[in-house]
């Protein structure tokens, strides 16, 4: 930022310091959050890691915009949310393509699937084939000291539909490990 | 019940313990076959959350914010800064100057509604003193119009402009008049007339010009609808 106000020296700009020095302490507070919403969608650290910077840099460009500045968390794990999500779209047809080519796997017991490969990649699909509005609140439970207050606050819904999302996004994932 | 029947509740209880379910409670204190499918279930369910809390657990690099920083940098113009409202009015701005400036541009043959003197008393043409002149309260006149001729302007030089009141029905010449002398087809001179300043006169088919009173003021004579000399 400094390299930009030193580039520019007489540039007719409204820099906003303080905007900036907000903007900062934002992206130092909320970047594991978005690291790791990215990283639940992805599974990738890499991946998640370039998702939540573009993420910063798309809420950096719109920050001056954003009326509510302490509902800057939960905007940030939304976009990031839907950044990863796009990052893994391509993916996931490519897995479906593989998927659809490759012979079904036996059935294994109970035990076998929770310490398997298999039991992995069977709720890495289930998860990739949640609707985006419970996949979110699962993503988000998942982070830990996420209860459904904090929640609900970074979605901006009630606690019981937190709640209720959350149950539900659990149970199709359950029905499908089962 | 039958155990069938508690198979879908069963799934409810292990993904919620603190479920209430009376029903369920009873049949598991008294069927094996149910407690071992949920204690199953439950596995599926810790193995499910807390592989999902592996996910997610960890931290981001190091570099993180440092290269977010940089992309911001990389990406960003100066003028990212800028209020939302600031494109937005200049945009108004240049769309207004754009209308103004296509209001004021009449086009040819479009006659424009005179501004000033709808019905004035006919033209009189008060100059200023002559410089250097021994009588202030001398008048300039006109110089007597050339036979022939359409219309020849001419205005003293001076701190305050001549004034004319344009008498009804001849503010379409005026405007003639105006055109001509903005086209450069016709000048208006700094310095009293003289033989060698005089305009030629211009071309009256070209303009078709009605032709324009002119009263030259006689000295003396205190001109009605004048203003006094300021």
């Amino acid at each position: 930022m400094d390299a930009l106000v030193s580039e520019f020296p007489d540039a007719a700009v409204i820099l906003d310091t303080s905007l900036e020095q907000e903007f900062e302490q934002r992206l130092a507070d909320s970047a594991p959050l978005a690291f790791r919403v990215a990283l639940g969608v992805l599974r990738n650290r890499e991946d998640a890691e370039e998702v939540a910077q573009e993420a910063f840099v798309r809420a950096f460009r719109s920050f001056s915009r954003l009326r509510e500045r302490d509902k800057f968390r939960g905007w940030i794990a939304r976009i990031a949310f839907r950044l990863a999500l796009d990052r893994i779209r391509a993916a996931k047809r490519r897995e479906r393509r593989e998927l659809a080519n490759a012979n079904p796997p036996p059935a294994p017991t109970v035990e076998d699937l929770a310490a398997s490969r298999e039991f992995r990649a069977r709720l890495d699909r289930a998860v990739d084939a949640l609707p985006q509005k419970l996949r979110i609140v699962l993503v988000l439970a998942a982070i830990e000291g996420h209860d459904m207050r904090e929640i609900s606050r970074l979605l901006e819904l009630p606690e019981g539909t937190v709640k209720s999302r959350l149950f539900q996004a659990r149970k199709i994932l359950a029905e499908q490990l089962r | 019940m039958s155990c069938a029947d508690f198979k879908e509740r069963l799934l409810d209880r292990a993904l919620d313990s603190e479920r209430g379910d009376a029903a369920l409670a009873a049949h598991l204190e008294t069927c094996a076959a149910c407690r071992a499918e949920l204690e199953a279930q439950q596995r599926v369910v810790a193995a499910m959350d807390r592989t999902l809390a592996e996910d997610v657990s960890a931290e981001p690099s190091q570099a993180f914010v440092s290269q977010v920083r940089r992309r911001i940098e990389e990406s960003s113009a100066p003028w990212t800064w800028w209020p939302a409202w600031v494109p937005a009015a200049v945009g108004i701005a240049l769309v207004a100057l754009f209308i103004a400036w296509t209001l004021l541009r009449t086009p040819a043959g479009v006659e424009r509604e005179p501004q000033v003197a709808r019905s004035s008393p006919p033209v009189e043409v008060q100059p200023p003193p002559k410089q250097g002149s021994s009588d202030p309260d001398k008048k300039l006149a006109l110089p007597p119009r050339p036979k022939g001729a359409g219309l020849s302007v001419v205005t003293a030089a001076s701190a305050r402009e001549p004034e004319i009141l344009i008498p009804p029905g001849q503010m379409a010449a005026v405007w003639q008049l105006y055109d001509a002398v903005w086209s450069g087809r016709a000048k208006v001179l700094n310095s009293p007339p003289s033989a060698e300043t005089a305009l030629k006169p211009l071309d009256p088919a070209k303009l078709e010009l009605p032709p324009l009173e002119i009263v030259p003021i006689v000295e003396g004579e205190n001109a009605k609808g004048t203003s006094p000399e300021r």
